[in-house]
């Protein structure tokens, strides 16, 4: 794998929206630091751009009061709608959301079957999120439509055509301490 | 403020420039003493965008490359300043407890 390649992987640590604006310009930089000859980036660079990229997508997350009830499928606030179309236009989108589903149905379900004495029975949430995962590619579409509706954001193939991305803002608007 | 934010003011008060330049004035600002990581200083770049302290001075392509210059804007210099002289202050004030101070 060249240089380049290993850059550009490791800036998909970045939210995709920031890459779309300043990705380019991260890698050339990132380039233009190594010597000609060079055709592995070195570890240390590489850890650099992972750790900034999940930095800025925790800062880009909204509160926890804001996205609880939206993995929870309570539409997002508008002021971070452009964060939830990242995130539903992300890699594995239906397969978090096959697992946040077994993750709130699952707890209840294997207490009261506990409860009720039937011991082997926290197996079908297990075998139901197996599958979810299995099956998710073949309704992939289907999932991120939905979930784009429901957040009240504009989608491909919907008329009017999907907005570009928007320029890169953190939210909310970052304190100077920082 | 973040110490890689300070110095990205720094390496601007010479002028606006480019990632790899301001790097590169960072290092020699620093002599060496601080590296700020690409990944590092782009992120902390859009942050001092957002916070207005720099600004977009030119945006050109080079090798099929977006290539953005930035510049500090007028509340960026007074924040690098007011940074610098409380930085200045704390190591005044760290000289005078070790005994150093003339």
């Amino acid at each position: 794998m060249t240089a380049e390649r290993q850059i550009r992987r490791a800036a998909h640590a970045f939210p995709p929206r920031w890459r779309q604006h300043s990705g380019d310009e991260l890698v050339a930089t990132a380039l233009a630091s190594l010597a000609p000859d060079v055709r592995r980036a070195p570890r240390r660079l590489l850890v650099d751009i992972v750790l900034a990229g999940w930095r800025e997508r925790l800062r880009d997350r909204p509160p926890f009061y804001r996205w609880v009830p939206y993995l929870m499928g309570v539409p997002i606030h508008p002021k971070w709608q452009v964060w939830a179309r990242d995130d539903i236009g992300g890699a594995l989108y239906p397969q978090r959301v096959a697992l946040r589903v077994t993750c709130v149905v699952a707890p209840p379900y294997v207490v009261v079957a506990l409860a009720l004495g039937a011991h082997w029975v926290w197996l079908f949430p297990l075998m139901q999120l197996v599958g979810w995962m299995l099956t998710a590619p073949l309704y992939a579409k289907q999932t991120r439509t939905r979930a784009y509706r429901r957040n009240g954001i504009s989608f491909p193939g919907q008329d009017p055509p999907w907005p570009p991305v928007p320029t890169f803002e953190p939210h909310p608007p970052l304190d100077r301490g920082r | 403020m973040a110490p890689a934010s300070y110095w990205i003011l720094c390496a601007l008060a010479e002028g606006e420039a480019h990632g790899y330049v301001i790097a590169q004035r960072i290092r020699g600002l620093a002599d060496g003493e601080v590296g700020v990581g690409t990944g590092t200083l782009y992120a902390a770049i859009e942050r001092l965008r957002a916070d207005g302290l720099i600004e977009l001075a030119a945006e050109t392509r080079v090798e099929g490359r977006i290539r953005r210059s930035y510049r500090l804007t007028g509340s960026g210099k007074d924040v690098v300043v007011t940074e610098t002289e409380r930085r200045a202050a704390a190591v005044s004030r760290a000289r005078r407890q070790l005994g150093l101070a003339t």
